[in-house]
């Protein structure tokens, strides 16, 4: 967990992915943010049931490994589980991912990586 | 026994911050549902076919709460515990000490919104003045409050009004001022029209809360106890390494 500043110094947007309600609920706190063209990067993703995994992916890799403006990346607790295998592999100190409800699938402390880290520990 | 004591201290403060990573977990969970409803009793109320999702977001989107982190360091929250425990072998002492040395920082989340940053900054009055009102996120319950009980309206005309008499007093200057204030309308219920109602305001309200204190507090205690889970393991390794060269020892003092 050894941290530069450098690592940390810009980071600063929370990341989204996650359902509609969800993003939207977030993003009505004023987190959202959308990069100067032409990039036009958004910090969110919405995944519906037609959203494939590897989009999922694409964005998770983008917010935590491509971008240096992230911080903090919440995504569902579902969709986590369809990428399980990323967020458990992953080690980096920045950005932090956290685990949150969404409408249709309540929080499952079992599921969470943090709790299942202690659960190891 | 120091080796253990000071494992079992370290284990002491990682369970406090299980706790509180479960409180946070079940203030989240409840600010959450409670934002998930609202959002769904809008969309019940709304006219047919309206929804309140990402159809109206604006695709030019500025945050306006952004993140800080800062780093601190470990050897000034437990300064006293260390004083307490001079009578420690020095083994443990200077690898302690060696150990704080290398990477004992955690990071620590805090949202923040820019304006608030910005405002001690400001050079001029007149920008100090009006950038509290043109900012709604900085009261985001009054407001709601206020336009619960019918008063927005009246309280955006005379920010009006006073910007008018701003606009009056010097063109130039108001023209520099721009550039440097936070958009006008940066509060995302504009997104969804000027009339909003009232459940998604509630929505609002909640979802400030969750990403103002239990987010980054979530973020904060989770490196926490990432750091400690290393401590506790480099303090075990010490511990079982001392123990091999204890036993080392013995068994030739025995044999001698």
């Amino acid at each position: 967990m050894a941290a530069s500043q450098g690592d940390y110094k810009d980071r600063q947007f929370l990341a989204v992915i996650g359902d509609e309600d969800s993003v939207t609920g977030l993003l009505l706190a004023g987190i959202g943010h959308v990069t100067n063209p032409p990039d036009s990067q958004k910090n969110f993703l919405v995944v519906d049931n037609k959203t494939e995994t590897s989009a999922i992916e694409a964005a998770f890799d983008s917010f935590t490994t491509e971008r240096k403006d992230i911080g903090i990346v919440l995504i569902n607790q579902h969709i986590a589980e369809k990428i399980r295998h990323r967020i458990d592999t992953y080690t980096a100190a920045f950005p932090t991912i956290l685990e949150i409800p969404s409408k249709e699938h309540p929080y499952d402390p079992e599921k969470d990586s943090v709790l299942r880290r202690a659960d190891m520990f | 026994m120091d080796y253990q004591d000071h494992i079992d201290g370290l284990l002491e403060r990682y369970l406090h911050l299980l706790h509180e990573y479960t409180s946070l977990r079940d203030e989240l969970t409840t600010l959450q549902t409670g934002m998930y409803q609202n959002i769904a009793r809008a969309n019940f109320a709304a006219e047919r076919g309206l929804r309140f999702g990402q159809d109206h977001y604006d695709d030019r989107m500025q945050a306006s709460r952004r993140l800080a982190i800062s780093c601190e360091d470990q050897n000034e929250d437990h300064s006293d515990q260390a004083q307490a425990q001079n009578q420690e072998p020095s083994e443990i002492q200077d690898s302690r000490r060696d150990h704080h040395h290398h990477d004992h920082h955690i990071p620590r989340f805090t949202v923040i919104t820019p304006a608030c940053s910005a405002a001690p900054a400001a050079e001029d009055s007149e920008s100090s003045v009006h950038i509290p009102n043109n900012n709604p996120p900085h009261h985001p319950e009054a407001e709601a409050k206020a336009e619960a009980d019918g008063s927005v309206e009246q309280d955006a005309t005379d920010n009006d009004a006073a910007q008018d008499d701003a606009d009056a007093d010097d063109d130039d200057k108001l023209a520099g001022n721009r550039s440097r204030r936070p958009p006008k309308r940066d509060d995302p219920l504009r997104w969804f029209g000027l009339l909003t109602p009232a459940p998604l305001r509630q929505a609002q309200t909640q979802s400030i809360r969750a990403v103002e204190h239990v987010i980054p507090r979530l973020a904060s205690v989770d490196a926490e106890m990432r750091e400690v889970e290393i401590e506790v393991r480099r303090a075990r390794k010490r511990r079982a390494k001392a123990e091999a060269t204890a036993s080392a020892t013995a068994v030739t003092v025995t044999a001698s």
